[in-house]
């Protein structure tokens, strides 16, 4: 008896994390591709870590991608200390140079934009970051 | 004086026979081994599982997500069955070093998921899941290190301003509530006592919770003496003596609950314990002098001073009625 409940605890915690990557790629795979602009949100920490982190610049995204023409705000990101922040994770190897790339972003050749997958209801997961309208990995090789 | 010689006096003063005292050395060298073998075990552990986190951590640019992903959940399922296996098996060491290995897997784990699905969730969510998910490893563990560890992940989770509200409460200004807050610690370090004594067979967090709400106390109350007790002799006298009894009866009243259970290594910590605070009140008096060569010299001779003090209470406590 002893075994078998040990063998539940044990069990658990590794279907919940199959079921949570699985329920993440579902809402990945069957939500809406929009683009947004993306603007820094602290100079000082743009590139923490391994991600980084910014903020959509919403006067430059067009709303015309969400219902109604409206930009569902709420639904992108984790509200932060100063205002909403959004992650995205990249190989500590290029941090450098998309930092340098970051700070070009107003001339039209590095514009930052990121894909999301948008779920209306279930908020937004970024799928691809873009420079200059390519995938990332193009502008830093 | 050493356990063989502590045995070899018992043995010619008769109390003990030449056979039980070979028992007894016998006993003592393989309980030193066995924790000497589980701290390596322990050691082990952590750093090969701080290894792995890092090397998720990395964010692989060779490999794609779904290949991460599939070897990081073979990886966490092995891990998971080989403790299982341990502990059906009754291997306590590899029981200890997988234990924490799998533990510290659900957080490269989570993470890995975060990474890969740009998850922009603070440490706030990152602590509630790995706290909630690795709790089963925790349970089994009898490292209690791990499972203090784990509690500080668990009250992390009321992150969210809570700890910034209690510490302004603690130490913004020393009022009843400041007291009543170290009391309710020593409270709640007493309930994971009684707890711990019912649970101690199946798990150590009761004994883990009581240690860490006692360590919060001693933190708490010399957090007091600092903030309150070593400053505001000319303008705050009340406050000043006020907060200096509550540290010193604080320290009393440990030393007395020491005697009463006849714990002599306790009582000694405390009564050190008050000899620094002593010693850092005088020289919160004297911080101008320590600014200078004479001052270097003065604190060089104060430390050793302290530390005689130290050996002389020690030996004083060793000889105290209250222990024999």
């Amino acid at each position: 008896m002893k075994t078998k409940i040990l063998a539940v605890c044990f069990t658990l915690p590794f279907v919940c994390l199959v079921a949570w990557t699985l329920c993440l790629t579902w809402q990945r795979n069957h939500g809406t591709d929009v683009k947004v602009a993306v603007m820094g949100y602290d100079p000082r920490d743009l590139l923490s870590g391994h991600y980084i982190q910014y903020q959509i610049d919403w006067a430059k995204t067009d709303c015309s991608q969400f219902e109604n023409n409206i930009c569902p705000k709420k639904n992108f990101c984790r509200e932060g200390r100063w205002g909403r922040q959004c992650r995205f994770y990249v190989p500590e190897e290029y941090a450098k140079q998309l930092d340098e790339l970051f700070r070009k972003r107003n001339n039209p050749e590095t514009t930052f934009e990121v894909i999301y997958s948008y779920t209306p209801g279930q908020g937004a997961m970024a799928k691809e970051l873009l420079i200059g309208g390519k995938n990332w990995r193009e502008s830093v090789r | 004086m050493s356990l063989q010689k502590k045995l070899n006096t018992w043995k010619e003063q008769q109390f003990i026979t030449a056979e039980q005292c070979e028992k007894i050395a016998a006993f003592e060298r393989q309980r030193a081994a066995r924790t000497f073998g589980r701290s390596a075990f322990i050691i082990a552990g952590l750093l090969i599982g701080l290894g792995l986190c890092l090397i998720v951590a990395s964010n692989w640019h060779a490999l794609g997500p779904v290949i991460k992903l599939a070897g990081d959940f073979t990886l966490l399922g092995g891990l998971f069955y080989t403790t299982f296996w341990c502990i059906t098996h009754e291997r306590k060491g590899l029981t200890e070093l997988f234990t924490i290995l799998s533990f510290l897997m659900i957080g490269a784990t989570i993470g890995l998921i975060g990474q890969t699905f740009h998850l922009d969730g603070g440490w706030h969510s990152f602590a509630t899941a790995w706290a909630l998910l690795g709790l089963p490893f925790v349970v089994v563990s009898r490292a209690l290190f791990f499972n203090v560890g784990w509690l500080c992940l668990f009250f992390s989770l009321f992150n969210n301003g809570w700890w910034e509200k209690i510490f302004d409460f603690l130490f913004d200004s020393f009022n009843t509530g400041t007291v009543s807050a170290v009391l309710c610690l020593c409270l709640l370090s007493y309930a994971g006592k009684k707890l711990d004594e019912t649970a101690h067979p199946y798990t150590l967090l009761p004994k883990a919770f009581e240690k860490l709400a006692m360590w919060l106390a001693y933190l708490s109350i010399f957090g007091i003496g600092l903030r309150w007790g070593t400053s505001g002799w000319n303008h705050h006298l009340g406050t000043t003596l006020l907060a200096n009894l509550v540290v010193f009866a604080f320290l009393a009243g440990r030393m007395f609950l020491a005697v009463q259970m006849q714990n002599m290594i306790s009582f000694r910590r405390n009564a050190i314990l008050t000899e620094i605070y002593i010693f850092i009140l005088f020289a919160s008096h004297l911080s101008n002098l320590f600014m200078s060569g004479v001052g270097f010299i003065f604190g060089g001779l104060a430390v050793l001073a302290l530390i005689y003090v130290f050996k002389r209470t020690s030996l004083y406590i060793k000889n105290m009625e209250a222990f024999k």
